[in-house]
This record gives C-alpha cells, structure tokens and sequence, in this order.
C-alpha cells in the first residue's frame, strides 16, 4: 500500500549531484523528514506503554532555543567545543523534561494525556522565556552541520535519523526491555503482578521520547541557524502519532513495530513535500494531508476491508468483531 | 517445624479482617468459603499485590514488607490470579512469551534469555503440562481456557517458587485439565512447594489441601487439618452455626 503511493509520483525520482552532494526531492524527505522519524520512533515506545507523548513539540522548540542561547551568549561562535556543550546542555533538558512527564504518569498516576499536555502547553511558553521573546539567530559552522550539513554526499541528519533507530531496535529488542513495554502496553495489570517493573520502564520511555525531541529540535534550528520559540516543531507531534499508527502500532498499547514508524514518517514527509512540490496552495495543503492519512487508515483497518469485501452493510462490520470475540 | 511462611495479625482496611495464616514446605493449605469472603484479598496480601495496613508477615523465619509482586517473586512466591484473562495471560502475545515472562522480568532488562533458550523452555513446559496446541508461537488468545490456564501456571512454575498460590485455578475448564491441574498440585508439594489453593469448589478443596481456612465476610474463622477436613464441618463453618 505504502509503496504504491511513492510510485505515483515519479518526477520525484530525479536525483541530481550539486555542490558536493546529492540534492532532489528524495533527498530532500530524507533530510525534512528526520526529524519526523526520530520524533516517532521516542513516540513509538511511549504509545507501545498505552502512553502519549503530547509534549514533543514543545521540547523541539526548547531544545533549539536551549542550544542557540547557549551558542549566542559564547565568546566564538565557529568554536567546536561551544557548540558540543550547547548540544549536552540541549539534551540533558530535554531528557529532564522527559523524566517530568514519566514521574507525572508512573508515580503520580496521571493520565499521559493530560501529563504530557501540561508540558505542550507550558513549554512553548518556556521556550519563549528561553529565548526572551525574540528569535535568537546564529552564525556558527559547526551548528550548522547537525541540520544542514552533508556528510558522504547524504543530509547528516538523515544519518542522525539512522543512529536513533538503530539504538532503539537494538535496545528493545536485543534486551527484554522491548518484550516489558509490550507487556506492560497491553496488559498493565498483568504486567505488574508478573513482577514487571513499570516504575521504571514508563519513565525512562517517556525520557526517551523527549530526548528524541531534543535531538530533533537541534536539527531543526540548526537548519535555519536560529530558534523561534513559537513555531519550532509546531504540530509534529500530530505527524509523529500518525507516523505510528500508519506504521502498525495501536493506540492501545502493547506490540510495536519501529520500522512501520520508520515507514510511516516517509510517508508523511513525502506527502507534506508532494503537496508543496505540486504547488498546492497552503490551506488545502493539511486537508489533503488528513484525506490521504485517512485512506491509509482505512485500509488498514480489518473492519473496513471486510466490509469491502462483503459489501457495505453498516452495522455489520461492528456486530462481526463481535462475535469473534466472545468466540 | 518453623512454617515457611507466617502471616501474624495480617490485614487490610476494607479487604480482609487482620489473620494469622501458616504455609510449610511442602504444606497444600486450602481456602474455603462463599464470593467475597476475601480469599482473593489474602492471596493478593500474601503476594504483595495489595499492601497490608497491619500485621506482621514472616518468610523463613525473617520479617518481611512484601510492598510489590516483584518483592514476593524475589522471594520466591508465585500467584496465579482468578481473573486469568484480565490479570494473568497478556492475550496479545505469544505461548512462549506469556511463558517466560515473570522469569525474564526477575533477571532484569539486560539478561535477556536468547530466543533459543526461550524455546527450549517454552517447549519443556508446553510438552509438561500438555499444552495444546503445541505451538510455542502460537499467540495465547486463540487458546482455551484450560489451555490458557496452563500456560500461566507454566509461567510461574519457571521461577521455581517455594510457595505457590494458585485463585481458582480450574474455574471454566474442561474435566480432563482439571484432574491433571490437581495432580500436577499434588506432585508439586511432594517436591516441597508450599501451595495456596482457593477454589469455590468444596469437594475440589477438600480433596486437595492438608489445611483448610475457612473464611466468612472477609475474615479468617476457622481452620481445619487432616481428618477434620470434612464438607459438612467447613459447610458450617461458612455459614456460621
């Protein structure tokens, strides 16, 4: 399904060589979309726990405007190790924040809906402290790389991208951590008395998340070389939970699939980049965005390909599910 | 004889009134009595699942705060729970998944059992208890109930427990899974498990325990041993005469 949709544009799949690296339209999902990608794949694991993450686009923008203070207020902005510390610094709040919403929903109970909403809404605000109001702009090289650099003739932060994944495929499925989310995900209850540690698992999953975001955020506004508090990763946290949905993962929690994510966000960035590459006037742009999300849903959904198959009957798909569960 | 486990004056507000309870190695200590007369509620005490306001608990000799199950399973106490589907299996995964689970949750994140390993596991129990179908893969939900059963009591098996507490553990089966879920108990403590049996059924619980507390409206009343373990005693018992 996936793949047809790809094929259906092809003048996107001209590949030019320019200034030292690859350039076109493929190249550029690969670059736009990683944020996408790496903010899905830190939802992922939070939705796997029958969690959200609605706070990752406020961390995005306090994760920029975190590094491009810290660069603007230091004496060389080319220096190196100033802008490695900006990045830590950038990092190591977003984590915090992370691990806020992860005791807010392990320890104090609440519900991630409303735990995560708390940060999307007093973050922005924050972001806005951070940078006083204004939008900080840089001039610095090696910040510059993170989002707008290339490296072996490909957007390093499509390699940025690559290393996320392939740290979370690796820890959740080379360790158990990947078979307790899923537990815990599907079936709390019996996660807990199976002797499953969720005081642990839920926070540093949620710490992930927001680490991921962090990542993003730097991509982001090193792509411009500036921080606006306001309009940093606004909405993609909407674009990540479809990135997850449309690549296989319930809401509901329990199995996971990394690489469906993976495909999901592809999806999405060549969506948003087709829309922009047809010279679809922005407003219809979100519409045609939301119908083609709801296409894909739609077709993967049992209920609606039985009622295909069958001919549409309402109530039938709805009285069929049913009976095979109390079968 | 010190009892592996001793509860002194256990209780909690609202879910069972404070109770002395004994389990020795190798001891099958039933508990009798009607829906609702809190034998859940000690079970859940005795595992850690709830926390206890009051009272002492006892494991081989030293005290202990059970806070959580994963305490309890640290010390070597296992629970199947009566609400097999909603609390015990995780339906969305697989026999050999839903097998390994509590063991893999005991050695932690980073001593993940190889899936080999978890195979070979799964199949020694798949092929112990019986389970049908036979696949290790196959995912629990399509399973029967008696089969389902298995599949938890083949989980908790795995962590070689020293006392195992098993809340209704042959409600909806068929007669066949039954007998042999009875002898597989009867076995187990012949080895030096220690088991709780709660079951709604007099004749299965009689037939089965050493012990047998009876309980009445969330309180401990009485206990009966060996030759008094008889159906009218523990009838009256329940009903308080």
């Amino acid at each position: 399904m996936l793949a047809l949709n790809l094929v259906l544009k092809p003048e996107f799949f001209a590949i030019r060589y320019q200034n030292g690296h690859l350039a076109g339209s493929l190249i550029d999902i690969l670059n736009f979309g990683a944020p996408l990608a790496i903010v899905a794949v830190g939802m992922t694991l939070v939705i796997a726990t029958r969690g959200i993450d609605l706070s990752v686009g406020s961390v995005v923008a306090i994760s920029g405007a975190m590094a491009c203070l810290t660069i603007s207020r230091g004496a060389d902005q080319q220096s190196v190790g100033l802008v490695l510390s900006a990045v830590a610094l950038a990092l190591l709040l977003s984590a915090a924040l992370g691990l806020w919403n992860g005791l807010l929903v392990a320890a104090a109970g609440i519900q991630p809906i409303i735990a995560t909403l708390i940060l999307m809404v007093a973050g922005r605000g924050i972001a806005q402290l951070i940078t006083s109001g204004q939008i900080i702009t840089l001039n610095s090289k090696p910040y510059g790389f993170i989002g707008a650099g290339w490296l072996l003739a490909l957007p390093f932060s499509m390699y940025l991208a690559a290393a996320v994944f392939l740290f979370a495929v690796l820890v959740t499925r080379k360790t158990s951590l990947g078979l307790f989310i899923e537990s815990i995900g599907s079936n709390p209850a019996a996660g807990r008395l199976a002797g499953i540690g969720a005081g642990t698992i839920v926070p540093a999953v949620y710490m992930f998340c927001a680490f991921c975001a962090g990542i993003a955020g730097l991509i982001i506004s090193s792509n411009v070389s500036s921080a606006d508090g306001n309009n940093a990763g606004l909405w993609i946290e909407l674009d990540a939970i479809l990135a997850v949905v449309i690549g296989g993962t319930s809401l509901a929690g329990g199995r996971f699939s990394l690489s469906g994510t993976l495909v999901g966000a592809l999806l999405i960035q060549t969506l948003t980049t087709t829309i922009y590459m047809l010279g679809v006037p922005p407003e219809i742009t979100l519409v045609v965005k939301a119908f083609v999300v709801l296409a894909v849903c739609l077709i993967q959904s049992p209920a609606f390909r039985r009622s295909l198959a069958h001919g549409f009957r309402p109530g039938t798909a709805a009285s069929r599910q049913e009976v095979t569960r109390h079968g | 004889m010190s009892p592996w486990l001793q509860a002194a004056k256990l209780g909690r507000r609202g879910g069972i009134e404070p109770f002395d309870l004994a389990i020795g190695k190798g001891e099958i200590v039933g508990l009798a009595g009607l829906l609702g007369s809190g034998r859940t509620e000690t079970a859940r005490l005795l595992f850690g699942a709830d926390r206890a306001d009051e009272g002492r608990l006892f494991i081989e000799g030293r005290e202990t705060r059970l806070d959580s199950p994963r305490k309890a399973i640290r010390r070597g106490i296992a629970f199947c729970p009566e609400n097999r589907k909603t609390e015990g299996i995780i339906e969305e995964l697989t026999v050999r998944e839903n097998n390994i689970l509590a063991l893999q949750a005991r050695r932690g994140w980073f001593r993940a059992l190889s899936r080999k390993r978890q195979e070979e596991i799964a199949g020694e129990y798949i092929r112990a208890l019986g389970i049908r179908p036979p696949d290790p893969d196959q995912l629990v939900r399509n399973l029967s109930g008696g089969n389902q059963q298995k599949v938890l009591l083949a989980r908790w098996l795995l962590t070689e427990p020293k006392l195992l507490i098993l809340d209704e553990p042959t409600r909806g089966i068929d007669v066949g899974a039954k007998a042999e879920i009875q002898k597989l108990v009867h076995s187990l403590s012949e080895k030096g498990m220690g088991v709780l049996f709660i079951s709604s059924e007099l004749e299965e619980v009689i037939r089965v325990s050493n012990r047998v507390s009876v309980l009445r409206d969330r309180r401990h009343v009485q206990t009966l041993a060996d030759d008094d373990i008889r159906q009218t005693a523990i009838m009256q018992a329940i009903a308080g005469g």
